[in-house]
């Protein structure tokens, strides 16, 4: 007997999860219980045990695919009757495919029986659609005349090369739709003068005087929930990093209490961490307010994006030498821009500028 | 704060697991014990397979309960067979315990009507999902059971969120003013699906609340069957003779998500829920009896085995049934359907 393991609605009212990782290969024998597969949905990732015994014969859908409920993920042959009550009958999917659930990829099954009536099948051969390209969303996985529409608009030829957006690129894409949507953000910016100032160890130094700012200006740590604003009495900042997958932003904890060579020796190893993809899931976690640098590529000004739920997000521009005027004389110093970006739901325009005008004070400070 | 109260003011009979502090509870029998032990083991499986279920597609959106079950069980082998049973969602499973068989409750799950029971056959309320709407019910037959003059009482389920609710109030208060047999039981597991206790109350302790409605009140410690049952059987016993009603708080800590479409790691402290799965109730109870010689390796497997095997005959049964008509979400609904019911 074969049986095939469609995408249960792993919470309350999903139409649609993404295949994060295949836990069996074509060609494994598994038991019952045995892990399939990891699914992403929009809560949670879930770990899917196998409600069969038997062969895995095929797998329909490839990581990283989005798909409806109801798709078939994988087929598992050759369970045999003996292997327990359980698994002898194939169970009734409890979730009728959706006409509501959208319907983004999944051709039916190679060599899968087709069903469609004779009226769609002629509708079919007029549009010139291949019914077993074509998911069913009738009762049980019948070809209705919608899916034939739905499947045809799908198909209108578009223009350049597509490709899905998935793993860390399609993070990035929530995390920023969701920060660009609801953060009215405002940047302040201002020319700091960073002669004598170490700059290889600007990223720590801004770290520390962004701490010691923050404490006079505690609604810049913060981050607004529903009605409330939550005065976060933790230094955990996120640093910006680019790597070859996208930008990340780990998190360095309690920048507070930290010594220079400590933040500096910090930020390497996450920088590290960040680019060969071993960083762990909560050092990407709960920063209550992010530093980016990005230098010689740092512009003269760029405007970032407030790491939502944060309140503000401080730059640090490209530093180069510059003629500036000091005591009425035309003098070539080392000067760049420091930038805050901040949430104007939280903060005003002057407490930010006095906090950003804090933070250059003590970089200027810091020079040797 | 809440968090600062001690929990040395909580009912134990289980010790530490070095045995210190172990008690037995006066008039509980080794049998006892043992049937207690099984009752933790059902429970424990039929949660454990739920989810299970629930991630292969088997059963709907499903309210776990695991390290919930000495709770349950120490309240519900304290009855009687005719005395009531009102649970919540949480309380799903509770027909196991008077002999339902499994299926009945894995169909609820699946939306069947197979799932639902008359009431009066077992004596056990169907499953509020609303919450603390079942306390103003158990009230209610409480009291009419005193009209009666039975000596049959009712106890309900709820949990610390439904302390916060108007029915709550009119439940427990009327159930005081008629002095009905009625036992109220609080699991506080100090979480209201995201809502913590602190977010919930000023009081220091949800059984304080007895006394604003001139009752006992209870706390013991909810991973501890047999404080839960010592406490429960007093109540019981108190209610019987014309006592009234007892409030009794069992307090622990949820040490897994609200239901299946919840990831509590976006609210919870994982720190504390590792420690609190540290003392899960079944294994805390299984090494009691381990110590007073009452079980060992091959009996534990065997209760575990019949569990598990209630459970797969249980699922089997359930999907063996034929589908649900979807035209019976209608059926009852209006003598005449309105025109706009028969579009689409």
């Amino acid at each position: 007997m074969a049986y095939e393991f469609k995408l249960p609605d792993l919470g309350e009212g999903l139409t649609e999860g993404e295949i994060g990782r295949w836990l069996v290969a074509e060609g494994d024998v598994i038991a019952e219980d045995d892990l399939l597969v990891e699914i992403q949905t929009d809560k949670t990732t879930v770990e899917i045990p196998s409600p069969f015994a038997g062969l895995v014969t095929k797998i329909f859908v490839a990581e990283g695919d989005v798909v409806p409920v109801g798709t078939v993920l994988v087929a598992i042959a050759g369970a045999n009757d003996a292997a327990g009550p359980e698994s002898s009958s194939a169970p009734v999917p409890l979730t009728p495919a959706s006409a509501a659930a959208p319907v983004i990829a999944a051709p039916a099954a190679a060599g899968a029986r087709v069903r469609a009536t004779p009226l769609v099948r002629r509708l079919a051969a007029e549009l010139q659609v291949d019914l077993s390209g074509v998911v069913g969303t009738g009762p049980n996985g019948q070809i209705v005349e919608r899916d034939l529409h739905s499947h045809a608009a799908a198909q209108v030829p578009g223009e350049g090369r597509r490709e899905k957006v998935r793993g860390v690129r399609r993070a990035i894409a929530d995390h920023l739709t969701k920060a660009h949507h609801e953060v009215p953000a405002v940047t302040f910016v201002e020319e700091c003068d960073f002669s004598g100032v170490d700059v290889r160890s600007i990223v720590p130094l801004t770290l520390k005087a962004v701490a010691e700012s923050l404490r006079e200006y505690p609604e810049l740590n913060a981050r607004l929930e529903g009605d409330e604003i939550v005065y976060l009495d933790r230094y955990d900042f996120g640093v910006a990093v680019q790597t070859p997958e996208g930008l990340l932003v780990p998190v360095i904890r309690d920048c507070n209490e930290r010594s220079l060579e400590d933040l500096d020796a910090e930020l390497r190893r996450l920088a590290e961490s960040a680019r060969a993809g071993t960083l762990k899931p909560e050092e990407l976690r709960n920063s209550t307010f992010t530093v980016t640098s990005a230098g010689k590529l740092g512009g003269l000004l760029v405007t970032p994006l407030v790491n939502y739920p944060e309140v503000g997000i401080l730059g640090i521009h490209r530093i180069g030498e510059r003629p500036v005027v000091r005591d009425g004389e035309i003098v070539v110093r080392s000067v760049g821009n420091i930038s805050l970006t901040f949430d104007h739901r939280v903060v005003d325009g002057a407490r930010a500028a006095a906090f950003c005008l804090d933070v250059i004070d003590r970089l200027q400070r810091s020079a040797a | 704060m809440y968090a600062a109260l001690a929990d040395t003011d909580l009912g134990r009979v289980i010790g530490d697991d070095d045995g210190t502090g172990d008690r037995r509870v006066d008039g509980v029998d080794d049998a006892e014990l043992l049937a207690l032990y099984r009752s933790l083991v059902l429970l424990r499986t039929y949660d454990e397979r739920s989810v299970v279920y629930h991630s292969q597609g088997r059963i709907g959106t499903y309210a776990i309960f695991w390290n919930h079950e000495a709770i349950q069980a120490g309240a519900v082998h304290a009855l009687r067979d005719d005395d009531w049973i009102f649970p919540s969602y949480r309380e799903s499973a509770i027909g196991l315990l008077r002999g339902m068989p499994p299926t009945t409750i894995l169909q609820w799950w699946r939306g069947h009507p197979s799932g639902w029971w008359n009431p009066a056959d077992w004596n056990l309320g169907s499953i509020a999902v609303p919450i603390a709407t079942q306390v103003p019910h158990a009230a209610g037959l409480a009291w009419g059971k005193k009209l009666r003059g039975e000596d049959s009482c009712a106890l309900v389920f709820f949990g610390d969120g439904a302390t916060s609710e108007g029915a709550f109030h009119e439940g427990i208060n009327l159930a005081a003013v008629m002095n009905a047999p009625l036992v109220l039981m609080c699991n506080n597991n100090q979480w209201a699906i995201s809502t913590p206790i602190a977010a919930q109350t000023r009081a220091r302790a949800l059984a304080d609340k007895a006394v604003g409605y001139g009752i006992p009140g209870v706390r013991v410690d909810g991973l501890d069957v047999l404080a839960v049952h010592e406490a429960t059987r007093d109540a019981v016993d108190r209610a019987r003779a014309g006592g009234g009603p007892t409030l009794i708080e069992a307090l622990h800590y949820r040490a897994a998500p609200h239901g299946t479409a919840d990831d509590p790691r976006a609210y919870v402290d994982s720190a504390r829920v590792a420690e609190e799965r540290g003392r899960e109730c079944v294994g805390r109870y299984e090494r009691y009896l381990r110590r007073a010689g009452l079980l060992d390796d091959a009996l534990v497997a065997e209760i575990k085995d019949a569990a598990l095997q209630a459970m797969r005959e249980g699922i089997t049964a359930a999907e063996a049934e034929a589908p649900a008509d979807p035209e019976l979400l209608f059926a009852n609904a209006y003598v005449g359907p309105p025109g706009n019911m028969r579009n689409g």
